[in-house]
Parts: structure tokens; C-alpha cells; sequence
């Protein structure tokens, strides 16, 4: 089980996160499987979408005698499509994930994506998650879980997440999109310690082909002002193993820092752009406020 | 101006400088930082790996400075004239060791107070220079030469201790100064002391670095005992005296014992007021012993905290009179009659013959020089002038005593010898060997009356005048008859087996040549003693002493009877300024100044100036 996971089994957390609801652009409905499918329609339906003609073959249940007599022409009654749309949670288990330790990024980033496996089940959404990276630096994936009796299994899969590799952001999305028949809501859990147009090059890609998605970056305080000695620092880059030899003075900080947030803001920028829901969230601080506070105005729970 | 170091060993401690960098460099080599991705840290520039082998920062700079500011105080640094060789320096401790100097306050007494002034000294002077340490006690002597070995220095003065007696600092200052020019180089003499600087002589004063030691006025001391009793009493009639006196500044109480021979025989309470002398008797002693004097309360000083006195026992004196005159007996049964313990015997001179049968303790020859002298004691009177003994004029004239010897024993109980004229030849021959008791003047000059002394191991007194011409026992020659009486006390002393003396002198013992002694003193040690015809023994501490042979045994009671001494607060209240210089010493003035002191504080206040750089850095 993920280290947060313990906090999920308190009942008090776990009604409050049944009350939550992911909102992914005003298309989910209230109703089991109420989840249109965009520009898609189907034979049988509730919903009626649009009439086409005759065709031979097409299901006879579905002729609209009413407009054959209005308008002496055979129709056939087509439905809004209503896809089943799973949510997919996908984890980044690089090794940038690790560091700094004392964030806790990725220990975070398994409860949070345990919490958002059990709001999506509690409502009835299918869930899947991915993992990309980890000791074998490869992608791996659960089935979909359609019920929330399966949330155990989705924990299990997560407590067994190792860190490891480097961040292929690409070569995820190019993971999801060939196990993904039809669009859904693609959550991204990751650090995105990336070149920015590689950020924006995936991101794009996956928006053209139809996903909903949501970016959520762990940021902790240790990240955002290392606790660096003064002098001279070999520093090494946890996923290449580079290193280089650089001085740490207050101003080499500052610097860091101003780097940060030129990353930090060009990472929105191309998220905006391409409709992605970039939200920041604190790892150190607890899960509740996370999911209560920080998503729920970041847009991706209401 | 060149600098030297005591204690060069110190500098050992300067590996802990190679510790320092090692720590900084491993500290370096261990500076290696993960991180989430290297692509945060782009904007820095990357540091040059040769030049980042060891480049320190300021905070080591200052640690590695304030460290080795450490070392060097460790190793004491000193400014050393250049003309002078460290070698060459020489200290004299001169070391009060009077019975003053035991006194004991603030939990250790003076002497050892002083002693740990030099042992102190000793690490800033040697090995560089030479130590010579003199005892200033009764008798001032070297007790370690010129040496650099503190080791010896330390050894010696373990085995000093104070004695019961006065010092005498003027002698010792003097041994010391000619113990300095006896050698070359620069010297300093150092006098450690509890004596007022108004007890020196003027020229120590400036010449001498005084170190004052001791400031308490606490005592009570016994300052007098004393037991009046006759040659011819016994301890029925004698009369114990002893005088207590208190020499702090505040009102003291007390008790006051006495014992013979362990026996109490008397026991008072008293309160005396600053100052105060008070006189203690007892009387009607009931037997003869050892007296015992102890006071009963807690001071400074132990030492004068008791006395001993001698009681002694009913003796006889055998006097054989060899007279034909019929008064001259009359007046000595009259004596015999007065003194129990006198027994006296006549003989004519025609019936006398030196033998056994005229055995007696004193012989008196009156009118007559026998041809062959016993070997006794002997008294002549009124000796023929062809005598040998008593060769003198054969005219007498009548002359007035006009001098005598007022510390002889014989003259002992006369202050004033009572004016009187005797009829005596003018001309008495004095020999060698004997001391004039009685003199007067003639038309010649000084003319002896009478005379005393000791030869051949034995005593012999003459007197010029006719005792029988007198009447000794009518109110005119009362002086005469006490004179007698001593006389024959100090020819034929009461069989003493105790003496009475003052601790911290000798005392001198007749004694047959060869004869051994084992001499046991108050503290229990046993040493030996060979005769040479007189014994002498040294007494540095109050108390019993011991002399016993195969032929006798003899105590002497040493008594530590001195006011001065034990007036422990005198210092304090002496008028006389402390000498000019404490430092200043006979020769150049100090060659060495130690300025540690001045390294440890600069440590301190970089230690504070660290901590604050190391906090902004963080």
C-alpha cells in the first residue's frame, strides 16, 4: 500500500474524497456511462443526435417512420454516442521523482494517485493506471478497474512503484495512446523536469488526439530553495548521473530559484496552450489539502 | 626582541592543523549532492576542477587561524631580550620555614600555600634556567643548589616542613645573595613569607621580591611555663606557672590543661580579650614528672598549644666541709637544718685523705689545698695562695663586689648581687678553663673574687674570700648565702634526668667519650649519637625527646615558647609599606614576558567572530 494510503483507509477522509468529483470539462454527466463521446454517435441510444439515410444494412429497429412520412424518404435514427470514458491516472516513476528526499515527491505522488483512483471508481468512472519509468525504465499498466472494489488492486499496484530511469514523457504518451482506443481523461503525475518543448510537443499531440488532460506537478520546499552548504558542491543529476562542479553561494541560489520559475512558467504557458489543466501542489503538506484544497481549484475536483 | 617557547612540547598539537584540513577535505570530497536533474542548475557556470582541489573559504581560514593562535599559547610564547641567554637565568626561593608558616588557613597552611607559589614558578623557569630553593628557618640552609631539574627542586621541598622555631630571613638573605654571586648571569631572589617586611633589614628591601603569604591572626599560645622549684625542694614546694595569650583581633575562649605524667591535675575555662596575657598557677604538685600544659580550643596554630615542664623529685646534696673552722661549721649545720636536703659532713684538714670514706657530691676546702685532689667536685675558699687551683695574692684587701656574671646558673636567682665588700686578695688567678663569677676592682686593675668552671670532667668554683668571715645566715649576706646555695646547685646538679630547652636549638649534654646515644624525637624517628664528651642534639620540633644509653636515660622537654611567632596576625597590622617592586630582583629586570594569556584571548574573541561568519554563510 503507498505510505498515504494509510491515511486513506480513515473513514473521515474517505467519505470526504466520496464527495469530491473530478470535473473534466463540464462533460461528465451525473449518470452511469453519461459520458458523451465527442463527435461520435451510435445506432441505439437515449439520446437522439441526427437522422442519416437508409443505408442498406442499417438496423431497421431504428427507421423513423415519422419522418418517412413527412418526408416519403427511409431515415435511420442515430444516437449520441455515449462512450464509456475511463480516467487514466498516469505516475511518473523516474528517478527525478526521488529528489529531494525530503519532499517526498513520489511518495506523494502514489497516494495522490491512489486518492484520485478512488474519487474516479466512487463515481462510477473506469480507472487505469499507468506507470512509466521505474527499475525496468519501461511503461506498465493495470486493466481498467470499473468498480471501487477494485481499488485495493489499483493500491497494490501502486505500493509496488519503484523510482527509477529517466523521463520519457514522449514515449508515455506514445505508450498511452496505443493502449487507448478512444479519448479519455489522461491525469499526469510527474515532476516534468523536461525541456519544455518536449513538454509542449507531447502535450499538443495528445490534446490533437482528443484527451482530456491534467497536469499535476509536485513541487515541495526543498525543490524550490535547496539546503545547499556554501562552497564548492558536486552536483549530480539523478537520472543521467552527470556531474558537474558548480559553487553554491546565496547568489547561485537565486539563480536556481529564477530558473525554476522561468520552467515553472513556460511548463503553464504550453499547458494553456493546449488546454492542459497544469496544477502545482505542495507534497509536504497533507493529502487532504491537496486533494480538498489545491485540485479542487486547480479545476481538476470539484 | 625574540621569541621563545617553555614549552615547546606544545607544538605536537599543530597535527591537529593536518586533522583540520583532512576534515575539510573529506568534507569536500563528500560534497556531492543529488538532485533531481542537472537542467535547473544550467544557469550556473561550472567550477574548474584542477584550482577546486583545496581552496579553502574563509571559515576554514579563520578556524586554521584561531587553531594555530591555540597551538602557539599552548606552547607558552615569551619575548626574550636578545642579549641575554635563557640559559643563564637564575631563581633563588627563599622559603620561610618558622613555626609561623604552619599556620593553617583557607584549608591548607601557609607553608603549603608557599609551596605552591614555586612549584607554579617552576614551569615558567625551567628548564630554560636554574632554580636553587634556601630554607630560612633558625638556621638558614641550602636545600637544593642551583638546578634545572624541577624533579629534584619538587623532591626537596616534600621533604621541608616548618620548624618550631623563629626564622632568621636576614641570615637566609644573605646565604642567598652570596649563593647568587657565586655564579654568573642574571639572578632573582624571591622571599616567600608571612613576616612583615619591617622585620627586614633595610637593604633586603628593595634588593628582594617579597611574597607575602597568610593573612589570619587566629591564635591562643601558650607563651610561658615555668616551675619554681629550689635546688633543695621537693615538687611539694615547687609552683607551676604558665602564661596563655591571646593574639587574634576578637575575644577567644578556651581551657587550659595540666597533667603530670598523663595525669590531670588541674583544668580551667577562660575568655580572653585581644591581647590578653593571662598567668595560670598551680601549686602543692604532688609528685615529680613531666608536666603537661594543653589548651583546649581550635586556632591556626597548633604549635603553641602546649608546653611541658620539669617537676623535679627530692635529690640530696652531699657536701663534705673540710674545715678546722668551728663557725664555718656551725653556719653549715644551721643550713643543714633550714635545707633537709642538704647533708653535710666535716672533716678536718689534717683527718681529710681522698678516698671513699670522704666520698661526697661536693668537697669544700676551706683554708686548705690538699697536696692530692679528689676527683669529686670541688669548692675551695680562702685556698692558700700557693695552691695551684687558687694561686693568688697573698694580701687581702677589702674590696666591693662591683660585677658579676649574671647568666651563670651559680647567679641565677640574683638579679642584683646585694652591695657588699669581702676581704680578698687582690690578685686571684683565673685558669683557662673557668668563668669569673664575682669581680671587683683593684688598684691594678680588675680583681676576681670568684671563679667557676668545668676541667678534667668535673666542676670546681673557687672563691678568693673566707666564707667563715661571714655571716652567712644574718639579713647583710643573704645574697651571699643564695649565691652559696646556687653555687653548690650548679656543682653538683640535681641528678636531672630531664632537660628543658627550646625547640629549634641544640641542646648540649656532658657525656664519656664514646658513649652512644639512641635519640627518639617527638614525631617517633630513632637516629644515633656517639659522644665526643658532650652530646649535642638538634631539636627542630617541639616536644619529648629521648636520650638513652646504656648508662642513662635523659629527656629533654623542647618547648615552642616564642610570642613573636606566634603572633601569626603581625604582618597584617605592620605599618611599613610593602617593598616598591614585587618583581624586582638582584639583577636585570625579567627578561621574559608571557604573552599566552593575550593568544587565549584572541582565540576567544575569534571563536565569537566565527560563529558569526559561519551563520551567515548558512
Amino acid at each position: 500500500m503507498p505510505e498515504r494510503s494509510e491515511a486513506l483507509l480513515e473513514s473521515g477522509l474517505l467519505q470526504k474524497l466520496g464527495r469530491l468529483r473530478f470535473n473534466l470539462a463540464g462533460r461528465a454527466g451525473l449518470r452511469a456511462g453519461d459520458t458523451p463521446a465527442r463527435r461520435e454517435t451510435q445506432p441505439s441510444g437515449f439520446e437522439l443526435a441526427r437522422h442519416t439515410t437508409y443505408a442498406p444494412g442499417d438496423d431497421l429497429r431504428h427507421l423513423d417512420w415519422s419522418a418517412y412520412a413527412r418526408l416519403d424518404q427511409l431515415m435511420i435514427k442515430t444516437f449520441r454516442a455515449e462512450r464509456e470514458s475511463p480516467i487514466t491516472i498516469l505516475i511518473d516513476c523516474s528517478e527525478s521523482m526521488r529528489f529531494p528526499e525530503e519532499d517526498g515527491k513520489f511518495p506523494f505522488a502514489r497516494a495522490l494517485a491512489a486518492s484520485l483512483a478512488y474519487i474516479a471508481l466512487q463515481q462510477c468512472h473506469s480507472v487505469r493506471l499507468v506507470a512509466c519509468g521505474g527499475a525496468s525504465d519501461d511503461c506498465h499498466a493495470t486493466p481498467v478497474f470499473h468498480h471501487v472494489g477494485r481499488w485495493g488492486q489499483a493500491c497494490g499496484f501502486l505500493s509496488e512503484l519503484r523510482t527509477g530511469g529517466s523521463t520519457r514523457l514522449a514515449r508515455a504518451a506514445e505508450y498511452f495512446r496505443r493502449s487507448t482506443r478512444h479519448p479519455c481523461t489522461l491525469v499526469v503525475l510527474s515532476d516534468f523536469l523536461l525541456h519544455v518543448p518536449e513538454f509542449h510537443d507531447t502535450m499538443a499531440g495528445l490534446a490533437a488526439c482528443g484527451y482530456s488532460l491534467a497536469a499535476i506537478r509536485p513541487l515541495g520546499p526543498h525543490e524550490r530553495l535547496p539546503q545547499l552548504r556554501p562552497g564548492q558542491v558536486r552536483l549530480r543529476d539523478s537520472e543521467t548521473g552527470r556531474e558537474r562542479l558548480v559553487r553554491i553561494t546565496a547568489a547561485a541560489l537565486r539563480q536556481y530559484g529564477a530558473a525554476l520559475d522561468r520552467h515553472m512558467q513556460s511548463l503553464r504557458h504550453s499547458a494553456d496552450a493546449n488546454g492542459v489543466r497544469f496544477i502545482t501542489v505542495d507534497p509536504t503538506a497533507s493529502l487532504e489539502f491537496c486533494l480538498l484544497s489545491e485540485l479542487r481549484r486547480g479545476g481538476l475536483l470539484q | 626582541m625574540t621569541v621563545e617557547f617553555s614549552r615547546p612540547e606544545a607544538w605536537g598539537f599543530a597535527a591537529l592543523l593536518a586533522v583540520v584540513i583532512a576534515l575539510y577535505l573529506w568534507e569536500r570530497r563528500h560534497a556531492r549532492v543529488e538532485v533531481a536533474s542537472l537542467l535547473l542548475w544550467e544557469p550556473l557556470p561550472d567550477e574548474p576542477i584542477r584550482r577546486s582541489r583545496f581552496r579553502p573559504d574563509r571559515l576554514f581560514v579563520l578556524q586554521f587561524a584561531l587553531l594555530t593562535l591555540l597551538v602557539l599559547g599552548f606552547a607558552q610564547p615569551r619575548w626574550r631580550n636578545p642579549g641575554s641567554d635563557p640559559a643563564a637565568r637564575r631563581q633563588i626561593f627563599v622559603l620561610d620555614t618558622s613555626a609561623s608558616m604552619a599556620a593553617r588557613e583557607g584549608g591548607q597552611t601557609r607553608f603549603e600555600a608557599a609551596a605552591d607559589i614555586i612549584r607554579r614558578q617552576l614551569a615558567e623557569i625551567l628548564p630554560h634556567g636554574r632554580v636553587a630553593l634556601v630554607a630560612a628557618g633558625r638556621r638558614p640552609r641550602l636545600i637544593a643548589p642551583f638546578t634545572t631539574e624541577a624533579s629534584e627542586i619538587l623532591r626537596r621541598l616534600d621533604e621541608t616542613s616548618p620548624e618550631h622555631a623563629a626564622a632568621n630571613l636576614n641570615w637566609a638573605l644573605t646565604l642567598a645573595r652570596s649563593l647568587a654571586d657565586a655564579g654568573e648571569g642574571p639572578v632573582e631572589i624571591e622571599l616567600i613569607t608571612d613576616a612583615a617586611p619591617s622585620e627586614l633589614a633595610p637593604e633586603w628591601l628593595h634588593g628582594v621580591a617579597l611574597l607575602p603569604v597568610g593573612r589570619t591572626d587566629d591564635n591562643l599560645g601558650i607563651v610561658g611555663i615555668e616551675v619554681e622549684q629550689g635546688r633543695f625542694d621537693g615538687p611539694q614546694a615547687a609552683r607551676a606557672r604558665v602564661l596563655v595569650q591571646n593574639f587574634s583581633g576578637r575575644e577567644r575562649h578556651g581551657t587550659l590543661r595540666l597533667d603530670l605524667d598523663q595525669v590531670v591535675l588541674d583544668r580551667w575555662g577562660f575568655s580572653l580579650t585581644p591581647g590578653e596575657r593571662r598567668t595560670f598557677t598551680l601549686g602543692a604538685i604532688p609528685a615529680s614528672g613531666v608536666l603537661h600544659a594543653q589548651l583546649g580550643l581550635e586556632d591556626a596554630l597548633e604549635v603553641d598549644n602546649e608546653a611541658f615542664a620539669w617537676v623535679r623529685p627530692e635529690q640530696r646534696l652531699r657536701l663534705l666541709v673540710v674545715t678546722e673552722s668551728r663557725k664555718l661549721q656551725e653556719t653549715m649545720e644551721s643550713m643543714q637544718r633550714a635545707l633537709p636536703e642538704l647533708e653535710c659532713r666535716f672533716v678536718a684538714p689534717s683527718a681529710y685523705a681522698p678516698g671513699p670514706d670522704h666520698a661526697a657530691d661536693v668537697t669544700l676546702f676551706h683554708r686548705y689545698v690538699p697536696r692530692e685532689l679528689p676527683k669529686g667536685t670541688l669548692l675551695l675558699t680562702a685556698a692558700p695562695s700557693s695552691s695551684p687551683l687558687c694561686a693568688s695574692d697573698e694580701k687581702l684587701r677589702r674590696l666591693p663586689i662591683m660585677d658579676w656574671a649574671s647568666g651563670h646558673p651559680a647567679l641565677r636567682d640574683l638579679r642584683v648581687f646585694p652591695p657588699m665588700s669581702v676581704s680578698a686578695p687582690e690578685r686571684l688567678e683565673v685558669p683557662p678553663w673557668a668563668e669569673t663569677l664575682l669581680r671587683s676592682r683593684g688598684e691594678t686593675g680588675d680583681v676576681a673574687l670568684a671563679f667557676a668552671g668545668v676541667t678534667s670532667g668535673r666542676r670546681i668554683a673557687c672563691l678568693s674570700f673566707d666564707l667563715a668571715d661571714r655571716n652567712l645566715l644574718g639579713p647583710d649576706d643573704a645574697g651571699l648565702l643564695v649565691f652559696l646555695l646556687d653555687l653548690l646547685d650548679w656543682l653538683a646538679p640535681a641528678d636531672n634526668p630531664v632537660v628543658v630547652e627550646r625547640s629549634g636549638s641544640a641542646g648540649t649534654m656532658l657525656a664519656t667519650p664514646g658513649e652512644t646515644f639512641t635519640v627518639t624525637d617527638p614525631a617517633g624517628h630513632v637516629s644515633s649519637l656517639v659522644s665526643s664528651g658532650t652530646v649535642n642534639v638538634e631539636m627542630p620540633i617541639a616536644g619529648i625527646y629521648s636520650l638513652e644509653s646504656p648508662r642513662r636515660r635523659v629527656r629533654i622537654l623542647a618547648n615552642f615558647l616564642d610570642p613573636q611567632e606566634s603572633d601569626i596576625g603581625r604582618p597584617a597590622r605592620a605599618p611599613v609599606a610593602a617593598p616598591a617592586s614585587r618583581r624586582s630582583g638582584h639583577g636585570s629586570p625579567p627578561q621574559h614576558d608571557s604573552f599566552d594569556r593575550w593568544l587565549y584571548a584572541i582565540v576567544a574573541a575569534g571563536l565569537i567572530v566565527e560563529w558569526v561568519v559561519a551563520r551567515r554563510t548558512q
